[in-house]
């Protein structure tokens, strides 16, 4: 009877602890496959708006002349890949908030134009100083007769 | 230790190290977020390498701020600052320099690519610059395609194009034109030249003349032409070109040409034949007049809208035509003439004129007047606007056609002609007018009388042919001797019966005997025109009226039948009750040889008939009314002369009277003189026309051995007698024989046998209609010879219209602006070549059609019809008959205007234009016809395509009018290239020999290698255009920028 009872106890204990031992498993698989699909999704979004908007960006916009008001898509060229002076001032002067929206992105961003020697000739947006998740696109243009970057980063925090 | 034993006694081991698991997990779940963080994607490396091409291919040259690339400019090794930088790179790859496209490409883009980035620029896979960059785990390609580079080929081209300028002095031509017929006589026509030329280049003539003659230019004697010495004969036009020691009597403006046959003088008798049947007269010249190349053909004159009659110095015999290019708002006639007859003008249908005047006259018919004169035959402007209008000009009553013509009907009226047409069964005899007529089941010779009258109303519908009647059977079963009397013949005609054999060459002896015999030679015959007469009802005969001597040139002339009250009458006489006096010379030869005359008269009432002062019938004072004839009269043929005769005759007409009342009657008067000659004579054209519907089982003793003519192998048959019989005629008396079969069983052969050895033909005909088809055909042929435009006019004085006379026409002219560029020519095609008259017209594309005519040479006949066929059906767009049915009262056109509407451009269309007697006798057409075509040429010709050199060459080119010439495109071209048109010889890597070679391809409408249009330095100016800095069409080469 005694060795009955002993077995007993150790039974009882591995049966606990490898229902814990699952139930944790189980919360574990759960959670980590939650987050990695979430954050997924949302990189892939920031991915496709950074294409879009870099490449509303190196287009003419329009409509072409747009201002501030009329502008429906935001384009900084002549539609051949010289960059536009006037709408680099008028993309400077929209706020950011409304710059994000005309944009249509929800994430925050910061946008440079680089020259030779890395010289920054022109630049808006946030610096992504604390961004979790970051996309960066560069394309190349012309400005004022040299070839340049335009660096576009999307971030979120 | 003890308290480990305590747990383990209490059995939580498992436990516990779950707890610790879960704490693990717990840590890791807090770490995962961290590994997010950050993240950065692939850099898209697509834009990168879209982007660089993008940017190359905009990026030019001239704004590169590069000391590098300055240096590269100033040492020429760039040239095209204009060039992008793709362009640049593509240049210096198709030149082989690497090493500057490498230092080039590094250049421009210079740091601009992260080192972090690889990436490389390829030229057709060639690497012009790489950057070596990061691990090469992604590699993105974008590619770009640059035209006219290749790989040590020249980066620049040539494109030319050469055109016509008008210039300094070109060459061009004013022209005479004939109408179909113009005579007869001394003719005078003008040809207009501008005032400002500069030399003649050439001046012919090319005619269907009559006879030989003497051209004079503005009165000075210019050559002697005689007839077929242009190579020319009937209907073949001579081409003659005059001296150029004459060139010197051409002056500016109007130029009087006169073509004097040599027949004018006091005792002219009206030998010819003095006329053009169709033709022009060409003066070549050099003009610094700028205002046009090129001259429109159917510019009738160099006067304005004028059509200008031609001066005819003797008898005027006029058919002609002319044409009202656009929409006709007014016309005037100007006539200019000098004689005593009455002259009527016709344009189209409407006779517009018609009046006798007296010596020198100058008729002026208004706009009005001829509008009403339209407007009475229901023709208006419009009508008259754009189409070829028939000009006749003519004496009335004067002129006729008369040529002594004799032919012979030989029918078979063998038993078989009992039969129906199909079989052997006996048929129903019909009359011609029985409805039954061409039905199977009518007698055989029911049909062939009918048609044997037709025959006889078809040729003696003219004046002059004879006809002669033979029947056959087993022998020659009647003979109606040569008559004009065609009731006499059709009465023999319906007396035929069918029985007996077939002796075919009996009928064909009896025909020759009828031919050879004699010679019956119609005299003066019936509406002879040219009659003197007097009908002043003079109170005594005029002392020797009777005789040759006589001057009758103050009295009237008029044309049989002379008289009034009569229907038919040619010439309206007074009518009174006195007498009447007729005089008509006349020519006879042979006269030794005349075995019988007769002489016909038609009066009213009786008359006395003097031949040559003899009185040869005594009627005067009888009362009677006119009829065909009144009396038949034989004359001794001692009375003729040979030569010159004279018949005079004196009418008296009555009064009839009633109780206390009377009044002048009727009155009327012709006559026919008809000589029979002992022998055939050379001058009267004979001919058979030998009708059989079966086989000749008849022999002929006359023919003697016939030897095997059919070669059926069997000697001296019936049917060898036939075609011996044939041929001899043809042999030994010039009698054209015609056969026609008729029926299915008829020998075919032999008939056809019989008319190859002669210059007839056989025709074939399967029943009753068809036989009067055959008939009528071979009428047609025969009729030919009796009837043309030439007249006999003898005895009649001298006529004259001047060459001033005129019809002024104003229009709206169609609307054919001359565009920019354009050059307007004259595109004279080749000679049709064929007998049936038809030729073909080509135009090309790039070219506009203004005007397109065909000539027409008719001789004496008339142009009767011409037709296009294209893709716009076959459309008839002349048509003599349009305007009449009697040709001799219309107009001849020389000139058939072709509608453009009707001609496709760059198809073939075929052109047919034939010449006629009558709307039933068809002539066929000159094979010396041709289309002359005026075309607006765009010599603004596209650019080529790009060449590599622009350097030119010496051209020779040949020249439609069988002559060349060598000149230089550029013409400051000096080098030794050698090209020839002809045969596309040319350096196809040139830009103006491109160009050249496309120009002279244009004005080589025919594609014969032959240009239509003659280029010289002198006539105009070839120039061309070089185009430089267009990228050649080598390559094209492919530009990769790789990033990795």
């Amino acid at each position: 009877m005694n060795k009955r009872k002993k077995s007993q106890v150790w039974y009882i204990d591995f049966m606990v602890g490898l229902l814990i031992f699952i139930v944790v498993i189980i919360t574990y698989y759960q959670y980590a496959n939650n987050f990695v699909d979430e954050s997924e999704d949302e990189w892939q979004e920031m991915i496709v708006d950074s294409k879009s908007i870099t490449s509303s960006l190196i287009s003419a916009g329009h409509p072409a002349n747009w201002t501030a008001e009329t502008a429906e898509i935001i384009g900084l060229t002549d539609g051949n890949y010289r960059i536009n002076s006037t709408k680099l001032a008028r993309f400077e002067n929209i706020s950011y908030k409304d710059a994000k929206s005309m944009l249509n992105t929800r994430f925050d961003f910061y946008f440079f134009i680089e020259g030779e020697n890395k010289t920054v000739i022109y630049e808006t947006g946030l610096n992504a100083t604390d961004a979790r998740f970051l996309v960066h696109t560069t394309r190349f243009a012309i400005y004022n007769s040299s070839i340049v970057r335009m660096v576009f980063y999307l971030w979120r925090a | 230790m003890a308290g480990m034993r305590k747990l383990k006694k209490k059995a939580v081991f498992f436990t516990i190290d779950a707890l610790i698991a879960a704490g693990i997990l717990l840590i890791g779940l807090i770490i995962i977020p961290s590994f997010h963080i950050n993240k950065q994607p692939t850099v898209h490396l697509s834009y990168l390498s879209d982007d660089l091409i993008g940017v190359l291919s905009e990026l030019k040259v001239s704004e590169l701020n590069s000391s590098y690339v300055n240096e590269l400019i100033a040492n020429g090794n760039i040239t095209r600052v204009n060039n992008t930088a793709i362009e640049q790179i593509g240049e210096f790859w198709a030149e082989d320099n690497a090493e500057i496209a490498e230092n080039f490409t590094m250049e421009v883009l210079g740091s601009t690519i992260p080192d972090v980035y690889g990436y490389s620029l390829l030229v057709n896979d060639e690497p012009i610059y790489t950057q070596q960059g990061g691990i090469n785990y992604s590699l993105i390609s974008s590619r770009k395609i640059i035209s006219g580079y290749a790989k040590l080929q020249p980066v620049l081209g040539y494109t030319s194009k050469t055109y016509l300028t008008s210039i300094k002095d070109r060459k061009s031509s004013s022209f005479a034109y004939f109408g179909g017929f113009e005579g007869e006589g001394t003719l005078r026509k003008k040809v207009f030249l501008p005032q400002n030329i500069t030399g003649i280049t050439e001046i012919y003539m090319e005619l269907v003349a009559g006879t030989d003659f003497n051209l004079s230019i503005n009165g000075q004697y210019a050559g002697s032409y005689p007839r077929g010495g242009g190579g020319g004969s009937f209907i073949v036009p001579d081409r003659w070109d005059v001296n150029e020691s004459y060139f010197s009597l051409i002056q500016p403006g109007e130029n009087n040409f006169t073509i004097d046959f040599g027949y004018i003088n006091e005792n002219f008798t009206g030998e010819g034949p003095n006329y053009v049947g169709g033709g022009f007269i060409k003066v070549g010249y050099i003009t610094n007049d700028t205002q046009e190349i090129g001259v429109e053909y159917f510019s009738q004159t160099k006067a304005g809208s004028r059509y200008y009659f031609p001066g005819i110095d003797e008898f005027i015999n006029l058919y002609s035509a002319f044409y009202v290019p656009g929409n006709l708002t007014e016309m005037k006639v100007y006539l200019h003439i000098n004689h005593s007859y009455k002259m009527l003008l016709r344009i189209g249908k409407t006779i517009v004129y018609m009046n006798t005047t007296s010596g020198e006259a100058r008729i002026n018919i208004t706009n009005s007047e001829l509008e009403s004169k339209f407007a009475g035959r229901d023709v208006n402007y419009s009508d008259l606007s754009m189409v070829t209008l028939p000009l006749r000009l003519m004496l009335v009553n004067v002129s006729t056609h008369v040529t002594p013509f004799e032919t012979v009907l030989v029918t078979d009226v063998s038993g078989s002609m009992d039969w129906r047409i199909d079989n052997d069964n006996t048929g129903t005899a019909r009359d011609c007018d029985d409805p039954l007529l061409n039905d199977p089941s009518t007698k055989r010779l029911s049909g062939a009388k009918c048609a044997a009258k037709s025959f006889i109303d078809a040729i003696l519908s003219h004046i002059g042919p004879m006809v002669g009647l033979v029947s056959y059977e087993t022998d020659t079963d009647s003979v109606h001797d040569l008559d004009n009397n065609s009731a006499s013949l059709k009465s023999d005609v319906d007396s035929y019966s069918a029985s007996g054999s077939t002796c075919i060459c009996c009928g064909v002896n009896s025909a020759v005997e009828m031919l050879t015999n004699d010679s019956q030679v119609m005299v003066l015959s019936r509406q002879e025109p040219g009659w003197k007469y007097d009908d002043s009802d003079l109170p005594s005969d005029p002392s020797g009226w009777t005789g040759i001597g006589f001057d009758d040139s103050g009295w009237s002339t008029g044309q049989a039948a002379l008289g009034n009250g009569y229907s038919g009458l040619n010439t309206v006489i007074s009518q009174y009750e006195g007498y009447y006096y007729f005089r008509k010379k006349f020519n006879m030869t042979n006269v030794s040889s005349i075995t019988d005359s007769k002489l016909y008269v038609y009066s009213d009432d009786g008359a006395d008939i003097y031949l040559n002062g003899n009185l040869v019938d005594n009627d005067i004072g009888s009362t009677h009314t006119a009829d065909y004839w009144n009396r038949v009269v034989q004359i001794n043929p001692s009375q003729l002369n040979e030569g010159e005769n004279i018949i005079a005759a004196k009418l008296r007409n009555s009064r009839q009277c009633f109780w206390m009342w009377c009044w002048d009657t009727d009155v009327a008067f012709d006559m026919e003189i008809v000589a029979n000659y002992d022998a055939p004579l050379d001058s009267v054209r004979k001919a058979m026309i030998i009708m059989s519907d079966g086989e000749a089982n008849v022999e002929c003793s006359e023919q003697g051995d016939s030897g095997d003519l059919d070669g059926d192998g069997n000697y001296d048959t019936a049917r060898d007698d036939a075609i011996k019989a044939a041929c001899d005629a043809y042999r030994d008396y010039k009698i054209s024989v015609f056969t026609v079969s008729y029926g299915y069983d008829a020998d075919k052969t032999t008939l056809q046998y019989m008319a190859n050895c002669t210059d007839g033909a056989y025709y074939d005909s399967s029943n009753a209609e068809e036989l009067e088809q055959m008939y009528l055909l071979i009428a047609t042929y025969l009729i030919q010879f009796t009837k043309t435009q030439v007249a006999n006019y003898s005895y009649v004085n001298h006529t004259l219209i001047y060459p001033d006379s005129y019809i002024y026409f104003n229009y709206t002219p169609e609307v054919v602006e001359r565009q920019y560029g354009e050059i307007p020519i004259t595109f004279e095609g080749n000679r049709f070549g064929n007998n049936i008259s038809e030729g073909t017209f080509y135009l090309p594309e790039g070219n506009r059609l203004v005007s397109l005519a065909s000539t027409s040479y008719s001789g004496d006949y008339w142009t009767d019809n011409a037709t296009v066929i294209s893709s716009h059906g076959r459309n008839r767009v002349y048509k003599l008959t349009k305007f009449g049915d009697f040709y001799h009262l219309l107009g001849d056109a020389f000139n058939v205007r072709i509608p453009t509407e009707y001609i496709d451009i760059g198809q073939n269309n075929t052109i047919q234009i034939n010449t006629g007697l009558s709307r039933l006798e068809p002539m066929g057409g000159s094979s010396y016809n041709k289309l002359i075509a005026g075309i607006r040429m765009d010599s603004l010709l596209d650019y080529g395509g790009v060449f590599s050199t622009r350097e030119g060459c010496e051209w020779f080119v040949k020249f439609e009018d069988s002559t060349n010439d060598t000149f230089a495109v550029p013409a400051n071209y000096t080098g030794t290239k050698k090209c020839y048109y002809e045969n596309a010889t040319y350096d196809e890597t040139d830009a103006t020999d491109d160009a050249a070679y496309r120009l002279f391809r244009r004005l080589d409408f025919d594609n014969d290698g032959e240009l239509e249009v003659r280029l010289d330095e002198n006539n105009l100016e070839v120039d061309t255009l070089t185009v430089s800095d267009v990228p050649s069409l080598w390559g094209p080469a492919l530009v990769e920028v790789r990033v990795w």
